[in-house]
């Protein structure tokens, strides 16, 4: 069920009925049984059955978690638990979301060595919703009491509570339980502030997403290439203007969709972590990071990166850790060759600035003889690989690329001209983080903040273009 | 990795400052990450007491910007400095009191309704006596107003069964065999529709659980209705990119067509000939399934082919009738494609006339 809905405007409607008035310290135990119920419909309302999916994956943390709290410290059975959990978890996400990318290279040697074998059917399996997501979240909780950071959840409930609170399940931001848990036993006031910051949330995460991301979507889907040859008899000025439309798209679409989970989050009494922070301010690689998907990216580090060694082995492993993290990141977003060289490139490009001294803003970067440019390296790289992310296939991206690199001059189309347009707030957005990081301007103020609200509802509901689905929903 | 600072004060939530710790005191939050701690630090609490603007003066700020946006607006849009808007807000409506469903809006849930049977659609396909069976072009050019009393007059039933997005024999016939159909009559618009592959989508309905079909009927009619609505009191801009597309309705009980909406482009068709001779195997097909079931076909086309096909295919099939009124003069389409009403009362009206000796010498 997408945000952008009338099913889901329709499963609103009770559920702010129940906020304001099952939502109160009393009566909150059928409070939190009515989200459940609404979060079920949620899951379900894509295919029914594949809430079955999800029970497993919940069923076998809720497990685990449990009997490994319950097991001594020194243990072995409490890395079987923990293995198990992941193991669950991991084999649900392979099966349904890369079976058929590993099965391809199967399928190409079985047609070579045994040419006269039936060959292995391509399987027709829907991605379940959110999956990626949520196997996260559920990963991170079982890791999380295994190392002591957290007791496991007493209730079934409580766990089916937090994996299925719709507000997150499908794109993010990827909640730990640790981040979850806690807010449930706290106050839950009706403040009319949270439904007045709830509601900016909302309307603005409609603006990026409705007017903004389509929009621009409309445009890209339009001119983006299919094949190589598309891509090479383009005009470089319209392949850039591509790039640049589509990092737009990708940063709108996501960070919209988030706004609106965050602003959902605070109006039923929950509290979300941030997922962006104006990525194309970020003067390096390593910072990128530290915008742009935050909660995917400190996943990452904290259960990937840092157990795998982190910055605390060798230079060389330290740079092998970076490529690894971030070559399972890329895979992370979708089954194709373009997502694991998106990520390979990423992770070349953290290891790189490493190796330069750049990643920190204490070392070379603290000059801005040497911190501009290297902005500028990282947007333009960041720029190239949002590229690799949109294409079909390596070829194509490969095609763009080369044609950007090797200027050629060329008219671009109306619709991608009249999409620049929407460049514009996202430029504003960004020059605004700016002077408000460098504390040439005060944030923005409560009243200001409703002013704009109303302005951008009133362009949400005179501009929106007809909805695209959200571009994180396919992961 | 260190933090960036953060850049609005949307971080701030009040309803922290009465947070609770959870009891097992394990839970807290992580200082890293860009989420804040379960008690907010002092600099956070001194920071929200000096930016404490009334939340009630905040929302009455939100609405009255809003009201005035919205006055401006609608003074603007009497002022017709607005461009048109989306078909759905002049889209002329069926009367109070017809059953007709919306069919078709910026894409079409007609296949959805006919083939997963919503609304008793089914009970009226068994009852029909004939079908209309073919593309778009049979939606528009053979009206209700015609029919009804032509087969009135016979104590016989009609459905109009045909579907845009040039649909071919490959759906109706996967209808016929879902809900068991037995007409005595299956009326064809050969241009040329006979091939074993339906539509995107017809496919795509087929696929699709009656739960799918359900969810696409609420999002289509929500759209719909939204736009016809809201965009009466918020002029829109930006609907008119894409163009605005058609709208139409259709009879639950017979399947005729209402066009609500449409272009106005009032065009005289130059038929074209549209190849047949690979279809003959899907056409062979179809007959073998009619014949099993005992229905006779009759084959025609519309004004804006010529009977080129029709003619082809019904020597290919053993002499099916074909009855052909394309030869008046002065049909006009109002899309380039699609007869216009008063066209298509004509038309068929000539067609029924040149029908009647197939129907009534073989009852």
């Amino acid at each position: 069920m997408s945000f952008i809905s009338w099913a889901f405007f329709l499963l609103m409607l009770p559920v702010l009925a129940a906020r304001l008035t099952l939502g109160r310290k009393r009566t909150e135990p059928l409070y939190f049984a009515f989200i459940m119920l609404a979060s079920t419909v949620f899951v379900c309302w894509y295919i029914p059955i594949y809430i079955c999916i999800m029970l497993v994956s919940i069923g076998v943390d809720y497990v685990a978690a449990r009997l490994i709290w319950g097991s001594p410290a020194n243990s072995p059975w409490r890395g079987v638990y923990l293995f198990a959990s992941l193991a669950t978890n991991l084999l649900l996400l392979s099966f349904f979301k890369y079976a058929n990318f590993f099965l391809g290279p199967v399928r190409h040697l079985l047609a070579i060595a045994l040419p006269h074998a039936p060959t292995i059917p391509v399987l027709a399996i829907a991605l379940p919703m959110g999956i990626s997501f949520y196997t996260f979240g559920s990963m991170s909780y079982t890791i999380d009491v295994y190392r002591g950071r957290m007791q496991p959840v007493q209730h079934f409930g409580g766990f089916y509570f937090f994996l299925t609170f719709f507000p997150h399940m499908v794109a993010g931001p990827i909640i730990r339980a640790e981040q979850f848990f806690y807010q449930v036993w706290r106050r839950r006031r009706l403040h009319l502030r949270v439904f007045n910051e709830g509601a900016y949330q909302i309307i603005r995460g409609l603006f990026l997403k409705m007017v903004l991301a389509d929009h621009i979507g409309h445009a890209v889907e339009g001119a983006w290439p299919t094949t190589a040859a598309q891509a090479l008899s383009a005009p470089s000025p319209q392949l850039l203007l591509l790039a640049v439309l589509f990092g737009a798209q990708i940063f709108c679409d996501f960070e919209g969709y988030t706004s609106i989970a965050r602003g959902l989050a605070y109006w039923l009494g929950f509290r979300f972590p941030l997922n962006f922070n104006n990525p194309y301010l970020a003067g390096s690689f390593s910072n990128f990071w530290e915008r742009w998907h935050i909660t995917l990216s400190t996943w990452l580090r904290d259960y990937l990166y840092i157990p795998l060694g982190g910055n605390r082995k060798s230079r060389v492993r330290t740079y092998a850790n970076l490529l690894v993290v971030m070559v399972l990141g890329g895979l992370w977003h979708g089954a194709a060759g373009t997502f694991v060289v998106w990520g390979c490139v990423h992770g070349l490009a953290l290891a790189g600035e490493r190796l330069l001294g750049l990643n920190g803003k204490h070392g070379w970067r603290r000059f801005v003889i040497v911190a501009l440019p290297w902005y500028l390296v990282t947007q333009i790289i960041v720029l190239l690989t949002w590229v690799l992310f949109r294409s079909d296939t390596i070829d194509v991206a490969t095609g763009m690329v080369v044609r950007i690199l090797h200027w050629t001059d060329g008219p671009i189309v109306a619709p991608l001209a009249w999409a620049s347009l929407a460049l514009l707030p996202v430029v504003v957005m960004h020059l605004h983080g700016f002077l408000v990081e460098h504390r040439l301007l005060r944030p923005i103020g409560r009243m200001p903040q409703a002013v704009m609200a109303a302005v951008l509802l009133m362009a949400v509901l005179t501009l929106y273009a007809r909805s695209t689905a959200f571009i994180y929903f396919r992961f | 990795m260190h933090e960036a600072p953060h850049s609005s004060t949307s971080d701030f939530d009040p309803a922290y400052l009465a947070a609770g710790t959870d009891p097992s005191g394990h839970n807290a939050l992580p200082a890293a990450g860009g989420v804040s701690s379960a008690h907010p630090p002092r600099g956070h609490r001194v920071l929200l007491r000096r930016n404490s603007v009334s939340a009630k003066k905040c929302l009455a700020a939100f609405i009255l910007t809003f009201t005035v946006l919205l006055v401006a607006a609608q003074v603007t849009h009497l002022l017709r400095l607005w461009p048109a808007q989306p078909v759905a807000t002049w889209a002329v409506l069926p009367p109070a009191g017809s059953d007709d469903y919306l069919a078709y809006s910026l894409g079409g849930i007609e296949d959805q309704m006919i083939y997963h049977g919503f609304l008793g659609i089914p009970k009226y396909l068994k009852r029909a006596d004939v079908l209309f069976v073919g593309n778009s072009h049979m939606q528009f050019g053979w009206p209700r107003q015609t029919l009804e009393p032509f087969f009135a007059a016979r104590h016989m039933h009609f459905y109009n069964m045909a579907f845009g997005y040039v649909e071919t024999s490959a759906f109706p016939l996967a209808i016929i065999k879902k809900y068991n159909l037995h007409p005595k009559w299956i009326i064809i618009n050969v241009e040329p529709f006979f091939s074993n592959k339906p539509s995107g989508m017809a496919e795509v309905t087929m696929d699709d659980t009656m739960f799918d079909a359900f969810k696409f009927r609420l999002e289509t009619a929500g759209s719909f209705y939204g736009d016809r609505y809201l965009h009466r009191v918020v002029p829109t801009l930006a609907q008119q990119f894409p163009p605005g597309d058609e709208v139409y309705f259709r009879s639950i009980h017979d399947g005729s067509v209402w066009l609500a909406a449409a272009a106005d482009i009032h065009w005289h068709p130059t038929p074209v000939t549209t190849p047949w001779r690979a279809c003959i195997p899907a056409a062979l097909k179809f007959k073998a399934a009619m014949d099993r079931r005992n229905i006779r076909m009759i084959f025609t086309h519309s004004p804006v082919t010529t009977d080129t096909a029709a003619r082809g295919l019904s020597v290919a099939l053993g002499g099916v009738p074909v009855v052909d009124a394309s030869s008046l003069p002065n049909l006009y389409t109002f899309d380039g494609s699609h007869l216009e009403h008063a066209s298509a009362v004509r038309f068929s009206q000539s067609f029924l006339n040149h029908l009647a000796p197939v129907i009534d010498g073989v009852k």
